[in-house]
């Protein structure tokens, strides 16, 4: 009798795996199929080509005569804007695939699916193609017929699949659902980030590479390339796995800082080959670009209603980095759709999107105060004018507008527009 | 932020699992069975005691006889006794504790699994010391979740359950044990997330263990494993998913279920 006993003691061990569900589900979803190509072919691409319309832009490069329009996946756009009232498209620089480009002292740093390479564009009118690093951020996948992973062409679909399936799976470490030409699922963790680029339409400056010390950094999906630069070449020196989600780099003073979806990381670049994460100020999770100035921080979460952002956050948070191994929050204001911001003469600009523009008075770096909300114009990003004081240019769905903005009244006045 | 649940419920069972055993495990002499045991609960200040049991040696209208278990005999009218249970009805012990042999019966009873609870009502009938039938309703709630990129996602389904259950009673020399199944028809509810869900199919099948007692109600647990099904459509609020959430799920669930058992 007592065996029986046991026996039913036991039962739980013994029956615990069959309680399971076994539960299909259906649901729209963003997928991502493969496109392959001929990676030798895509860079045989000439590199100047003639100006062509503007269509999808991405990244954006102001600089004091002219202005850098990335047209996703395609190139870049050079357009004159010696005139600021009348910018002329001058060039078309063919880099297939390319989302996210850097500009520093004249030099164009893009990816390029697989590679990273060196544009010099000291003579504006002849841009030269100075080094290619193949292979930089990831090895090519190929299919059956040899033919290299060059990105995705994304669809909504409808699928059903089990909780417990490869789908399910990947659909909780990615937004996208990732399919090779045999339509089976490629791992998120295996799709180079530079194909992901800028695919929730993140407008303008917000980078995912930044220049410190004749080292550039580039900032994947879940990694940091680092490469060393010299005039007439580029070098990759490493790749540190920094984390999932990571959206922008920025660097300041001997410092990078990364900001990701829950978090913002700061690294130490003081060895500028090895860098080394120091500290990492964790926020709910949201997008969130980072403008360190000085000993503050400024970083916008936003949340999912608008980009595809999770969480449930809309904020600018003032964070304390005089002590970059433990920043701390100062403040948080809320905001309605904070995006991409920047700093002129002590004013701090801050994107609101389509709810449009927010400008604070950040004297006291640490308590900026709200001054005026321009809520009549679209603003992701806001950039300064490198060399024309009060002057701005703002990112939108319809194309780069440039604002005079009144030093006493803060008012914005409309100058020109980029169509796109 | 690390996503934490709880993947089993393994350990919590089974330690639920010997506690409810360790007493079971410890016999006395106590628990021997009475041939021809009866039962009889006074009315008040009818007796010095308000029950008195033991073999039943004389059975009419007019007077009872009953060899207790310190071997006095009491007799007394019938009338006097406000409640009895003759031995066809009942199987006594010498600790006074029983089971009903026959009679109707109303199971009260709570199950718990992971993400998974359910209380059942049954109102049965047992037809002779082996075989119970019974028709039940009650409440299930059972719950699957999937994750998305930026969070987890619950889909809590509740549903009302009417059923038939049968069970098999199986006497050892001193306890019960039975083997229980039951099946029906839940019909689940449009609450929280759920925007549309279809009634579905629902089953259990266990063995349990009942506890005899000098009252009218019993204790007893059992495990089983139970399954339902439900098909229907969740709102899910998440960035990456575009449209309501189609779903088609088997709930198995391994329960730990106490109940309570009243006879007349």
């Amino acid at each position: 009798m007592k065996k029986l006993f046991i026996i039913i003691a036991c039962l739980p061990v013994l029956l615990a795996g069959c309680t399971k569900d076994n539960a299909t589900i259906s649901l729209t979803f963003k997928k991502g199929t493969a496109l392959y190509a001929d990676i030798e072919e895509i860079r045989a691409v000439e590199l100047v080509s003639a100006p062509r319309m503007i269509e999808n832009a991405g990244k954006l490069f102001i600089g004091d005569n002219y202005i850098l329009i990335g047209e996703n996946g395609k190139g870049i756009h050079i357009l004159d804007n010696a005139d600021p009232s009348n910018p002329v498209n001058i060039m078309f620089l063919q880099l297939p695939f390319t989302k996210e480009f850097f500009v520093d002292n004249n030099m164009i740093y893009a990816e390029s699916q697989y590679d990273f390479i060196k544009i010099d564009l000291s003579d504006m009118n002849n841009p030269v193609m100075v080094d290619r690093v193949e292979y930089a951020f990831a090895e090519a996948i190929e299919n059956a017929d040899g033919l290299a992973l060059v990105g995705f062409s994304y669809e909504t679909v409808t699928r059903s699949f089990k909780t417990d399936s490869k789908e399910a799976e990947e659909l909780r470490d990615s937004y996208y659902l990732y399919c090779d030409y045999n339509n089976s699922v490629i791992p998120a963790s295996s799709v180079p980030s530079s194909f992901v680029g800028s695919e929730r339409g993140i407008k303008g400056t917000v980078n995912k590479i930044a220049v410190y010390s004749s080292h550039i950094y580039v900032v994947s999906n879940s990694k940091l390339h680092t490469f060393q630069d010299s005039p007439s070449d580029i070098m990759l020196v490493g790749s540190t796995d920094i984390g999932w989600d990571n959206e922008t780099i920025y660097s300041e003073e001997n410092h990078l800082f990364i900001g990701t979806q829950s978090s913002m990381i700061v690294m130490d670049v003081t060895n500028p080959s090895s860098p080394i994460e120091t500290s990492t100020y964790n926020h709910p999770n949201s997008c969130d670009p980072v403008l360190p100035i000085g000993n503050i921080a400024y970083l916008t979460l936003r949340t999912a209603d608008f980009t595809g952002c999770s969480g449930d956050e809309n904020t600018l948070e003032v964070l304390d980095i005089s002590n970059v191994n433990s920043p701390e929050q100062i403040t948080t204001i809320p905001m309605t759709s904070p995006y991409g911001m920047t700093m002129i003469n002590n004013k701090l600009y801050v994107g609101e999107g389509v709810n449009g523009m927010s400008i604070f008075d950040a004297a006291d770096p640490a308590n900026p105060i709200l001054i005026n909300s321009n809520t009549s114009i679209v603003a992701y990003d806001v950039i300064e004018h490198p060399s024309i004081p009060n002057r701005i240019l703002t990112t939108s769905d319809f194309g780069l507008s440039q604002y005079e903005v009144n030093s006493i009244t803060m008012e914005t006045i409309f100058l020109s527009e980029i169509a796109y | 932020m690390p996503k934490i649940f709880i993947i089993s419920i393994t350990p919590f069972l089974f330690l639920i699992g010997l506690l409810f055993c360790a007493p079971v495990i410890s016999f006395s002499q106590n628990d021997k069975l009475i041939e021809n045991g009866a039962v009889f609960k006074f009315k008040r200040h009818w007796y010095k005691h308000n029950m008195v049991y033991g073999t039943l040696l004389q059975n009419d209208h007019n007077s009872q006889n009953i060899e207790t278990v310190s071997g006095d005999t009491v007799s007394f009218p019938i009338d006097s006794a406000r409640k009895y249970y003759l031995p066809d009805q009942i199987r006594l012990y010498k600790n006074g504790r029983y089971y009903y042999a026959s009679g109707r019966i109303k199971n009260f009873s709570m199950g718990v699994s992971r993400d998974h609870v359910n209380l059942d009502f049954v109102y049965g009938f047992r037809i002779n010391k082996h075989f119970d039938i019974g028709i039940g309703t009650g409440m299930d709630h059972n719950a699957f979740y999937f994750y998305t990129m930026d969070d987890f996602h619950f889909v809590n389904i509740v549903g009302a359950p009417l059923f038939i259950q049968g069970k098999y009673n199986l006497y050892s020399r001193r306890r019960l044990f039975y083997l229980k199944a039951k099946i029906g028809m839940t019909n689940n509810s449009e609450t929280a997330n759920i925007v549309s869900i279809n009634n579905g199919l629902v089953m259990e099948g266990g063995i349990g263990m009942l506890f005899p007692s000098r009252l009218r109600s019993r204790f007893y647990f059992e495990f089983s494993q139970y399954t339902s099904h439900a098909v229907g459509v969740a709102n899910i609020v998440s960035p990456s998913i575009l449209s309501d959430v189609e779903f088609d799920v088997w709930f198995h669930r391994f329960l730990f279920t106490f109940g309570v058992e009243f006879g007349k």
